[in-house]
């Protein structure tokens, strides 16, 4: 029987982000993973570092979110000391297009709502934008098709390249002695004493301390230690082009390349379960976008196409939130595992280590949701 | 290098400027081995050397630009008389 200090359940990006950020305070850290055929956001998503727009109606998410963006260049250059890993980390501005005189009004309206809500919190409104027409926006990129009326533009937003950030967790948190055990699905947690018995398998893993950092998989994992967890999963398929020489620098909100040449072309939202498929629908939507934001791509030869699922809590904010049946059990969900990284390494995880943290956590917790508490 | 067990007749294709007889029904991919070209393109990341690995159209490896579009796998597409083919120096740019 192996026992650590805390067993964190997940090894995608959210799991992983906690995990090094415990391991980091000298906290003894085992992440119990469930492997390749997890429904892994971590691996499909489009990796965008991203604020502007995000916490309408939740001033405390946009301000948190923020947090994270501002924390992101000290994060990415850490994770590249630690491992040499580039996480391919650009902060240069992104925009949202929009493609007539209706979608500009929604999208200033939407901001502008962010930044007010915030106003008399006295907190950190997240957003930082402006609202750009052409030719300011042709000036930014090039190349934009004859629909797009203009878009928003925030300075502070960016993207990366996920997969490296994942790797770059996972060896991050190694080097610190903690210990990954991919596949080990996690079938039943008991309490034991003041701490947990997880049961992997035929075997029996112990711990102080537990954090359900499993997506999707929380909903089932979280009644084992008092807490309903609302969270489902929500489709979103991505197509990827071949490589080509840079056609444009900064992201949108839907479409990015990458530093190695693809262009990435998203995305849908659907409800299907767990399907993790694609359809021709969902594709030729993404496609017909992107090529209406630049037509040139219309020449783009496509490579790939995925479906991946958001592990998307029911009002889409962050869920973080601590068993009151069992104060040693914590629960997080989110579906900006990239974004957020930096803040789940830093704040999040020095909150579950039992730190004073500001911005605090428990705007996020579950009791903002009218369930019952699991008895 | 690489030979043919059977006589066959062939076709004429220019590779970077060079014209050279490549048997009817081969793939470009088997003609870069056949005439010893060696690699057929760099890639965008690092600018490794690259030349035709799986044959069958998995491993992407063999891209070349032929007849004037870029990243075509080379061992997919037919020889023809007359073909032009180019080695590819790292990304490719979208045809206008």
């Amino acid at each position: 029987m192996r026992g650590y200090d805390t067993v964190v359940v997940g090894g995608g990006l959210v799991g992983m982000a906690v995990a090094y950020g415990l391991a980091r305070r000298g906290i003894c850290v085992a992440i119990a993973d469930e492997g390749d055929v997890a429904y892994r956001a971590a691996r499909g998503n489009f990796s965008l570092v991203w604020v502007h727009g995000k916490g309408g109606g939740f001033p405390r998410y946009a301000s948190w979110t923020r947090t994270s963006v501002d924390l992101w260049p000290a994060f990415a250059a850490e994770l590249n000391s630690n491992t040499d890993i580039n996480v391919g980390y650009s902060k240069r501005g992104a925009v949202h297009i929009c493609f007539s005189d209706d979608e500009m009004a929604i999208q200033r309206a939407r901001l502008e709502l962010v930044a007010a809500e915030a106003e008399p919190l006295n907190i950190n409104p997240g957003v930082e934008f402006e609202m750009l027409e052409r030719p300011a926006l042709d000036k930014l990129m090039p190349g934009l098709g004859p629909d797009v009326v203009g878009a928003s533009f925030s300075a502070i937003d960016g993207h990366c390249n996920s997969l490296m950030l994942h790797e770059a967790l996972l060896k991050s948190f190694r080097n610190l002695g903690g210990d990954y055990l991919p596949n080990h699905r996690v079938i039943d947690i008991k309490p034991r004493g003041r701490g947990f018995s997880l049961k992997v398998g035929l075997e029996e893993i112990i711990c102080s301390r537990t954090v359900l950092a499993g997506g999707i998989a929380n909903s089932w994992l979280g009644p084992m230690i008092g807490m309903d967890v609302p969270v489902k999963a929500l489709r979103g398929q991505i197509i990827v082009t071949e490589r080509l020489k840079p056609l444009f620098n900064i992201p949108t909100s839907l479409m990015r390349q990458t530093d190695e040449g693809t262009v990435m072309l998203g995305d849908t939202r659907e409800d299907v379960g767990l399907d993790e498929g694609t359809t021709l629908q969902g594709l030729r939507k993404v496609a017909a976008n992107g090529v209406r934001t630049f037509p040139f791509l219309a020449n783009a030869r496509l490579v790939r196409a995925w479906g991946a699922l958001r592990p998307m809590p029911e009002d889409t904010f962050s869920i973080y939130s601590r068993s009151v049946e069992h104060p040693n059990a914590f629960v997080v969900n989110c579906h900006s595992g990239v974004t957020l990284a930096a803040v789940h390494a830093e704040h999040l995880a020095a909150w579950i280590a039992g730190e004073d943290v500001t911005p605090g956590v428990t705007p996020f917790s579950l009791d903002r949701f009218d369930v019952q508490t699991h008895a | 290098m690489f030979k043919h067990m059977h006589e066959r007749p062939t076709v004429a294709v220019t590779i970077d400027n060079k014209t050279v007889a490549v048997p009817v029904g081969a793939s470009v991919a088997a003609a870069i081995l056949l005439h010893d070209i060696g690699h057929c393109r760099t890639t965008p990341v690092s600018g490794a050397l690259r030349t035709p690995y799986c044959m069958m159209g998995v491993c992407f490896e063999c891209l070349m630009e032929i007849d004037g579009v870029t990243n075509c796998q080379a061992c997919l597409v037919t020889v023809e008389e007359g073909m032009s083919v180019r080695r590819q120096v790292g990304a490719s740019g979208l045809k206008p």
